[in-house]
């Protein structure tokens, strides 16, 4: 079995304040896994480690089979993300910021650029200066950042925030699009509904611990919707 | 695992592309302009007029050198040093450059990206070096054009122009602002913060600097010696080479008349400071959180 994403007893203390609790992840190559958590739960920590912001306290995070830290990045070319609210240069366009970016990846040129605009329906504003978008315009070209470089693994935080509900959908759609073409997409978010939908497996964090892990569909048995599921675990846990 | 190491010169290409897209550096650079050409141009004043009967023959003639070309050229440069006008300049455009990326995320957005931090550091503090001889040449071109017409209206003639040693004299200057423009770097890692940066960075080359420079040589000439090691008098040190020891006082340097070290010395440890200031930014960058 191949892991595009795999984390061991990762954990994250901000002084007396454990934020992530010995958490283990397998993400398999191609499924779209939802990471669920009310607010605080430790979510975005854990997405951070992942990317090689934060330094763990303790644990590991393998990309692809590769160690990542802050000092050993080598892996996070292959990723794509959006997390929090994306940073862009506020005084250039959106197109000049993703041409930008692409000048890291000597195969994106400007036709992909222009082609990751249109995907995520910011051709119209392209020119326009990112200081002037709104919150919705943001994500869509963080996704459209995240996506410039053809990334194996996705790792997306909260992506559909900002979105009015028609992005939404369109958001949903995307994803379940790209990962029915083979990326690996580890999505967190506090939308269950939304995860419910589109998600293959999930796990549930709670106060920096895993309480649930599995297949939707197992999770669901026996239960109405992932609402009362999440309710139960968070619940017990 | 496949895939192309990020060349640090696609970084040092997008940074570049950072800075000088930023109306913040072209903004300091006019304003720069206009103090060189207003200071100039009241200085020619004072000698075409009210000057002329309050100044000593000697010094009025040493004036009238200094505002001349060749020397006019060498005058102007020192504007820029990293003890006067330049420090200040350099506090601000620093400051800004490395701290606002934390507000605005971008630090975030190129880290996740599996950019190393060592090269995303030095690749921005490449660029800066190239905004730091912006700097330069900009009160030299804003200088130059003064005396230019004042020379050409009293000789004639504009003379030669010794451009080697004036390219070498444009590289010296901009080495005295390196300890200055790495601090800034340093703070703006250590606090995120451009208003914090920029002002400690300000504070420090405007005040703090001249006043432990001020305070060391009143206590005695022991102490006198110690402030010799201080970046401003090191400057100092470099911009009597290039001025050849006829340096105008402009911004608040209000460093006494202290002996400097020789030239090679101030050099050596103008780098030092460079190289420390960097060094532990780079360190403390390394192994910094940068939460989301």
């Amino acid at each position: 079995m191949s892991f595009v994403l795999q984390t061991f007893e990762l954990t994250k203390r901000f002084g007396d304040v454990l934020a992530v609790d010995h958490v283990n992840l397998r993400v398999e190559e191609g499924e779209l896994f939802g990471f669920l958590g009310p607010n605080g739960a430790g979510k975005t920590t854990t997405i951070s480690m992942i990317l090689g912001l934060l330094h763990p306290t303790a644990g590991r995070v393998e990309v692809l089979g590769e160690v990542v830290s802050p000092t050993r990045t080598e892996a996070l070319r292959h990723v794509g993300a959006l997390v929090g609210t994306p940073g862009f240069l506020p005084y250039l366009s959106g197109r000049e910021n993703l041409r930008l970016l692409a000048r890291l990846y000597p195969d994106v040129d400007d036709r992909r650029v222009d082609e990751v605009l249109d995907l995520v329906g910011l051709r119209d504003a392209a020119t326009r200066k990112v200081k002037g978008y709104s919150t919705g315009m943001r994500q869509r070209l963080g996704l459209a950042a995240a996506l410039l470089h053809r990334p194996r693994l996705l790792v997306l935080d909260e992506p559909t925030s900002g979105l009015d509900p028609i992005g939404m959908k369109e958001m949903r759609e995307l994803l379940r699009t790209l990962a029915d073409g083979g990326t690996t997409i580890f999505l967190s978010s506090h939308l269950l509904h939304e995860v419910e939908q589109i998600c293959d497996r999930v796990a549930i964090l709670n106060r920096g611990r895993i309480l649930a892990e599995g297949e939707v569909r197992e999770l669901l048995e026996g239960k109405r919707d992932l609402e009362e599921v999440f309710m139960d675990v968070v619940a017990q846990g | 695992m496949t895939g192309h190491p990020m060349s640090f010169w696609a970084l040092v290409w997008i940074e570049g592309k950072k800075l000088f897209s930023r109306l913040l550096l072209w903004v300091e650079l006019a304003v720069l302009a206009l103090l060189v050409v207003s200071l100039h141009v009241a200085i020619i004043a004072t000698l075409q007029t009210g000057g002329r009967g309050d100044l000593p023959p000697d010094a009025a003639r040493a004036l009238r050198q200094m505002l001349t070309w060749p020397d006019a050229l060498n005058t102007a440069l020192a504007f820029a040093n990293g003890g006067e006008l330049g420090g200040m300049l350099v506090a601000i455009l620093v400051g800004a450059f490395v701290a606002q990326e934390y507000t605005w995320h971008t630090v975030h957005l190129f880290l996740s990206r599996g950019v190393s931090r060592v090269r995303f550091l030095l690749a921005k503090f490449t660029v800066v070096l190239v905004a730091l001889a912006l700097i330069v040449l900009t009160t030299l071109v804003a200088g130059g054009a003064v005396t230019g017409v004042y020379t050409y209206t009293r000789e004639g003639t504009l003379g030669a122009v010794p451009v080697g040693t004036l390219a070498v004299n444009v590289a010296r200057v901009t080495f005295t602002l390196l300890p200055y423009a790495a601090l800034t770097f340093l703070l703006a890692v250590v606090t995120r913060s451009a208003m914090v940066a920029i002002g400690v960075g300000l504070g420090y080359s405007l005040l703090v600097e001249n006043l432990v420079v001020e305070m060391l040589s009143l206590v005695s000439d022991q102490a006198a010696r110690v402030a010799r090691f201080m970046p401003t008098m090191l400057a100092k040190s470099i911009v009597q080479v290039v001025t050849g020891e006829t340096q105008m006082n402009v911004g608040m340097n209000v460093a006494p008349s202290l002996p400097l070290l020789s030239p090679n010395v101030a050099a050596l440890l103008l780098g030092g400071y460079t190289v420390a200031f960097l060094a532990l930014a780079v360190w403390w960058f390394r192994r910094q959180d940068v939460t989301v």
